[in-house]
């Protein structure tokens, strides 16, 4: 028996234990992550300029708050999340659900237009929406909320196809004899839906629903082109904020929006997760 | 799969609202992009269509030629840095122990979450003269000029009067950096999906033959990953080919790339045709890559088949 | 073993992070040129122990010796060793051809070798003519044989081969098992396989080694592991066998009498065994040494004697397997080859039978 408690030597396939990969894998998450975590930081100090720590304070958060645009540009921004996402995850999920389901010509055409929206670089999908609704004279001086129509038309438009994507690699596992089950022992094809399909389907729906919420949430170059000077969103004021004047405040807000996507990431993950679809 | 003259009410009612939005929503916008792109100005708002080729050929203008083969060459280092960085990490997480594999993945795709003006914010930051890299190699500096000092020596010859900083900001350099920056996830999980699936007999079987792990690698890992490979290059290129954000914000007057070019005539320049015509020369480009890609799987399968008879 | 072993495991114990220990302590000497089998159920750390002789896993302690070489720490790629995987693992990327060639081309061996040893190595599996083909237009049983030639042509001093017929039909696996002894002795090297399949290790191997959770509980020839198992678990493992607990009540002229009140009566064995009298034994026969006759049986006597009815005939074609429950309610199972076409009718469910066997039939297991 030996004293202590050594480690094998590591097997040909472990990778996951040279060091080599180890430190490349470090480098990465620290590459990735330090920027982040020091801009939240950051937002923490008591200095007008984001270099050197003078103190810790909550004073630009509660800035953040009382910025009067900042504050509506990030309710815009929820707002617009909201809806686009119901929209979104209603029209995906049950156009995941007709793909699946039924042979039809033009099939293939429809699904590689709906797969257009993922694919198309984000501004000539921006661009086409400025233009769209200049062309239709779309008009522009609704009042709130119906002006932010248009951006909530344009976030669903390129929203639905991830959700589609997600629901029908959900529907994908979906063992079709527990459908024939259902009406072997007499239910309606309504029933099957309610009360077999949809509950198999719900963590992609819901899935689904998250990542068009975050889509939406963090979307800034559709909206850039969509949006004006009182339909502002968060990520739009941002920009702006950090082309001209920076200051601590845009840290606070941001490390709100960062918190706030993590918690709906994780959420979405945890509910994709294998042991939660074993439950179901 | 029922045929759908089984059940049209369902049909409808499940696919008509997704292709009315894509058509309403997204097929006419870009088909009026591309009607415009045949257009001509007439004064400050109006556009006549045309028919022109002008813009296009604009775009072949070597000014704007210029802009377009450095965007597909950033967009292309940066999608091989990904690509280099993003294989051993994505093999990490493939080979590491059950218990590790869902927060790797997490904390891997966690950043791609977070909003990319933030993101590119937080690296502006990080790369400016008064940043924070600058920041610690002037610390480094100042230690390193201290110890000469103290070991008797004159720091001024070796190290120079004053710590210079690096402008590492608003130029070709930073864009690919932060292009790497926000695309790397993009890159790893597709890669870790390819890897994940592949049986590691194949691995083995090759060590077991003799190979060593570079060999392995090459011979076995890849061509049998490739198809995502492939995925993870594509889904990485063509969003870099397109960005607008992080060349503009990192980005200095001579690294501008196309998004910055399309961005323009929409707002400042106010050139709509112009605009439209280089949007669509972006699109282009993304089917042709796309294309390639369809044509290279398809092609594989079809040697498949001819070879099975 | 007069020569010293090719394989020596020393001590091997393996221990998995998470606190599972799949090999223990395994001490094993595998002699040149045998054909070895390690046999055992799923879990018993049999695969374990094949891969560390591979190199795919490294021991937590104990050391494996080739040929007087000590492997334990040298990369699977550098080992004298070739394995044939369980799933095959032929690339699919390559034709069969460069498949078979793969480990002499990343070894360095001149290009004008690698053709004519290719050929030779297809030859001899009988895949010569498929060289050009890709994997995924083989059929199972030829892919294996791409594999084995794959192995084969890099002379190894062990062939390893991780469960090689479970994935084949019976005609197939049939086949093989003959291909795969054939193979051995036209090669000369040693064969290590692992299995579940006491058939497939019993018929193809020269010596086998049984284990269970990590350990190694039995080593020996076919016969020897068949007909005198040491334990329980070999018995039982091994074939089928009736079980029958009781007390020594007398050993005199290498007969052992024990009575059973399982088997309801008294068992005589003649094992050779010494066991002391008065303690708790457990006697196994094997159903195709008991006897069955319809009926009665004649005159007294309580040795080697169960009476019991037919309970069920399992009609297997080129035997039935019966089970009989003994008036005590033990069930036990008789083997009877089926030698005749026609003739005298056979027993059915519900027919008063005795059962008997000779001594010497008998088997004395302590554990």
């Amino acid at each position: 028996m030996a004293i202590f408690k050594t480690r094998d030597a590591a097997g040909p396939l472990e990778y996951g234990r040279r060091l080599s990969i180890r430190t490349i894998v470090a480098l990465t998450l620290i590459f990735l992550y330090a920027p982040i975590v020091t801009l939240m930081a950051f937002s923490f100090n008591d200095s007008r300029r984001n270099i050197v720590w003078q103190g810790f304070t909550f004073e630009w958060y509660g800035r953040a708050w009382n910025n009067a645009r900042l504050f509506e540009a990030f309710a815009n921004s929820l707002l617009i999340a909201a809806v686009a996402t119901v929209l979104a995850t209603v029209i995906g999920t049950m156009l995941a659900i007709g793909l699946w389901r039924f042979r039809f010509p033009g099939r293939a055409v429809l699904e590689g237009l709906t797969a257009l929206p993922i694919v198309i670089p984000e501004i000539c999908m921006g661009v086409a929406m400025m233009v769209f609704f200049a062309r239709v004279q779309w008009p522009t001086d609704l009042p709130y909320p119906l002006n932010l129509a248009s951006i909530i038309v344009a976030h669903t438009a390129f929203c639905f196809p991830f959700v589609a994507v997600v629901v029908r690699a959900r529907m994908a596992g979906f063992d079709r004899s527990l459908e024939e089950a259902a009406k072997d022992l007499g239910a309606s094809e309504w029933a099957t839906y309610r009360d077999v399909i949809l509950p198999y389907l719900r963590p992609g729906i819901v899935a689904g629903a998250l990542l068009a919420f975050t889509l939406s949430l963090d979307d800034f170059v559709i909206t850039f082109f969509t949006s004006g000077p009182n339909t502002m969103t968060f990520p739009v004021l941002v920009y702006s904020m950090v082309r001209f004047s920076v200051t601590p405040e845009v840290n606070a807000a941001s490390t709100v929006l960062i918190v706030l996507t993590a918690l709906v990431t994780v959420l979405a993950m945890t509910l994709q997760s294998p042991t939660k679809a074993a439950e179901d | 799969m029922d045929s759908w003259k089984n059940n049209r009410g369902l049909f409808a009612i499940l696919t008509l609202p997704a292709t009315l939005w894509l058509a309403a929503f997204f097929l006419v916008p870009l088909g009026f992009v591309w009607l415009i792109s045949f257009g001509e100005k007439q004064g400050i708002v109006d556009i006549a269509l045309t028919w022109t080729l002008d813009n296009y050929l604009r775009a072949l203008d070597p000014l704007y030629l210029g802009i377009l083969f450095r965007s597909v060459w950033v967009a292309g280092i940066a999608t091989l840095i990904c690509l280099v960085v993003g294989f051993p990490v994505a093999l990490a997480i493939t080979f590491a122990p059950a218990r590790w594999k869902p927060i790797l993945l997490l904390l891997v795709i966690l950043p791609f979450w977070t909003n990319l003006l933030i993101r590119t914010y937080a690296l502006i930051a990080v790369l400016r003269t008064r940043g924070f890299i600058n920041f610690g190699l002037e610390w480094l500096w100042e230690k390193a000029s201290a110890v000469i000092a103290f070991l008797g020596m004159d720091p001024t010859p070796i190290l120079g009067e004053r710590f210079q900083a690096f402008d590492m900001l608003y130029n070709s350099g930073s864009v690919i950096f932060g292009l790497v920056y926000v695309h790397l996830p993009f890159m790893i999980l597709p890669l870790y999906a390819a890897l994940e699936r592949l049986d590691k007999s194949y691995l083995e079987a090759s060590l077991d033959l003799g190979a060593g792990q570079w060999r392995t690698l090459f011979s076995v890992t890849v061509p049998l990953t490739l198809p995502g490979i492939l995925s993870g290059v594509i889904i990485t290129f063509i969003p870099a080919l397109g960005a607008f954000l992080t060349p503009d914000l990192l980005g200095g007057p001579d690294s501008q790339m196309i998004g910055n070019l399309i961005e323009r005539q929409f707002k400042a320049a106010n050139d709509w045709p112009f605009g439209a015509a280089l949007s669509f020369l972006l699109m282009y480009v993304t089917f042709f890559v796309l294309a390639l890609r369809a044509v290279g799987s398809s092609r594989q399968a079809r040697i498949a088949a001819a070879e099975a008879e | 073993m007069t020569s010293s072993p090719i394989i020596r495991f020393q001590d091997i114990t393996k221990r998995f992070p998470g606190g599972v220990t799949a090999v223990d302590g395994v001490s094993l000497d595998i002699a040149n040129n045998e054909f070895f089998a390690l046999l055992g159920p799923s879990g018993c750390g049999k695969t374990t122990l094949l891969r560390m002789l591979a190199g795919f896993e490294m021991p937590t302690e104990g050391r494996i010796l080739l040929d007087g070489q000590d492997l334990t720490r040298i990369q699977p790629n550098r080992r004298p060793v070739n394995m044939v995987f369980q799933s095959y693992a032929v690339f699919p990327h390559m034709t069969v051809g460069e498949n078979v060639a793969y480990g002499l081309k990343v070894t360095g061996v001149p290009k004008a070798e690698i053709g004519p040893r290719v050929k030779e190595a297809l030859e001899m599996v009988k895949l010569g003519h498929l060289a050009d083909r890709k994997p995924d237009q083989l059929s199972g049983g030829q892919r294996q044989r791409v594999a084995l030639a794959r192995a084969l042509i890099k002379r190894p001093k062990v062939l390893l081969l991780d469960e090689p017929l479970s994935a084949l039909d019976k005609k197939l696996r049939e086949s093989m098992q003959l291909e795969l002894v054939r193979l051995r002795n036209e090669v000369g090297i040693t064969f290590v396989i692992v299995t579940h399949d006491q058939e497939e290790a019993m018929s193809m191997s020269s010596r086998i080694g049984v284990m269970e959770a990590g350990r190694i509980t039995q080593i020996g020839a076919p016969t020897e592991i068949y007909e005198h198992p040491r334990s329980r678990f070999v018995a039982d493992f091994i074939g089928s066998i009736n079980l029958f607990e009781g007390r020594v009540a007398s050993v005199s002229d290498g007969v052992v009498l024990v009575t059973s009140d399982e088997a309801g009566c008294e068992i005589a064995v003649e094992d050779g065994e010494n066991p002391s009298v008065g303690s708790t034994i457990h006697v196994g026969v094997r159903p195709e040494k008991l006897t069955v006759v319809r009926g009665e049986a004649a005159g007294s006597g309580n040795v080697n004697r169960i009476a019991g009815e037919v309970l069920e005939v399992a009609y297997l074609g080129e035997r039935s397997v019966l089970h009989v429950r003994t008036r005590g309610g033990k069930v036990i199972k008789v083997s009877q080859a089926n030698d005749r076409r026609t003739g005298a009718p056979h027993l059915a469910s519900g027919d008063p039978v005795h059962v008997t066997w000779a001594p010497s039939s008998s088997i004395l297991l302590s554990s």
